[in-house]
């Protein structure tokens, strides 16, 4: 997690020495705009540990605005999860990094500073997978039920994959966001054990037969704004 | 610039979105014996049992009175020894079936099933089966007969 803030930092001034010379000659009226870094949490995933008991996970998000419409993205999250389906139970343990950019397609007014985004992302998750129980999927009834409940441990296993997004972000107070975001993800590639699968991938979330996943957040972010710029 | 990029992002999108629904098991579970029963004087020729009951001591009949000449019983997955009876006409047999069990994973919503390997047959008595002949020692699925039943 540090390594990948200063990754991150080390993006920021890679861009920022990027952003001399830039500079907007057709309007009159002259609107500077914040470059800044936003760092916020995900307040959906504090709140879902407290409605399901067998969900919990945290997220948090940076962006940086490097082009008048474009940020550089990124999220990194836990999370801990145990899915019960008909024959198996399995939890789903670990960390992810997402990274990319964002597009600002709405059109502020002056000085306002609010998104109607969409994205893109690059996501990387490193994690565990243990099959706590599974009922073999027989005929009838005719036998007892055959069910296994010695967990089985899947360690070291990882999956990437792209995302696109969609979300808002608005400035509610001075330097502070409230932001929603849903994303379509579709997998790359995942390291899936023998004789299992990766039925949930942490940030990818559940993994659909086709290789689809959906995923959604709802941030606060405070903005540290570091230079103030002509649009 | 703004169009484009939406276009683009509503047609990315649309590939990504294919939906299958996988919350229904739809995929072959844990297959069954498949038992052919034949003639003993033409063992080429398929021979119908008349009135076929197939049991295990102490329970139930999974198949009762049933006039074929094939039939699919589920193996116990819980051990590695099942032994059947089979009557006709008032006559029994034991079948004692012996094999080796594996667990495959199928998929989220169908779980895992068990395979078996190494199938043995013997029979306690001949009071109507002559013959038991194993055909195919592995039961993966349920296209093929495993078993031929001489009678």
């Amino acid at each position: 997690m540090k390594k990948t803030h200063i990754f991150l930092f080390c993006i920021s001034l890679f861009f920022l020495s990027h952003l001399s010379g830039f500079a907007q000659k057709k309007d009159t009226l002259k609107v500077t705009k914040p470059y800044s870094i936003r760092f916020g949490i995900d307040l959906s995933k504090p709140l879902t540990s407290l409605i399901d008991n067998d969900k919990n996970g945290f997220e948090i998000t940076a962006d940086f605005r490097f082009k008048n419409r474009y940020y550089i993205a990124s999220e990194i999250g836990y999370t801990n999860k145990t899915t019960a389906e008909d024959y198996i139970n399995f939890t789903s343990k670990g960390s992810y990094i997402k990274l990319g950019v964002n597009y600002n397609a709405y059109n502020n007014w002056l000085d306002m500073n609010n998104e109607i985004y969409v994205g893109i992302r690059y996501g990387f998750s490193s994690f565990n997978q243990t099959l706590n129980s599974y009922t073999i999927n027989q005929h009838g009834n005719y036998f007892d039920e055959n069910i296994n409940n010695t967990p089985i441990e899947y360690d070291n296993l990882s999956a990437h994959w792209v995302e696109l997004l969609l979300g808002v972000k608005v400035e509610t107070f001075k330097n502070l966001f409230l932001g929603a975001s849903v994303s379509f993800n579709n997998l790359i590639n995942s390291n899936d054990p023998d004789n299992f699968e990766n039925l949930y991938i942490p940030g990818f979330n559940k993994r659909y037969l086709n290789k689809s996943g959906a995923g959604f957040n709802y941030t606060v972010s405070y903005q540290i704004p570091l230079y103030k710029k002509v649009k | 610039m703004n169009k484009l990029f939406f276009v683009l992002f509503v047609v990315v999108l649309a590939t990504f979105y294919s939906c299958e629904n996988d919350d229904i098991c739809l995929e072959s579970t844990t297959p069954q014996l498949i038992i052919r029963f034949y003639d003993v004087s033409n063992p080429t020729v398929k021979k119908s049992v008349n009135s076929l009951n197939v049991w295990i001591a102490a329970k139930d009949s999974i198949i009762k009175n049933k006039a074929t000449d094939s039939i699919a019983i589920p193996l116990n997955t819980n051990t590695t020894n099942t032994v059947y009876r089979f009557s006709s006409a008032n006559k029994i047999d034991d079948l004692s079936f012996t094999y080796q069990k594996g667990e495959v994973y199928i998929s989220r919503s169908c779980g895992f099933k068990s395979i078996f390997q190494n199938l043995t047959a013997t029979k306690s008595s001949s009071n109507w089966i002559q013959q038991v002949i194993i055909t195919n020692p592995t039961i993966e699925n349920e296209k093929n007969a495993h078993i031929s039943i001489l009678h």
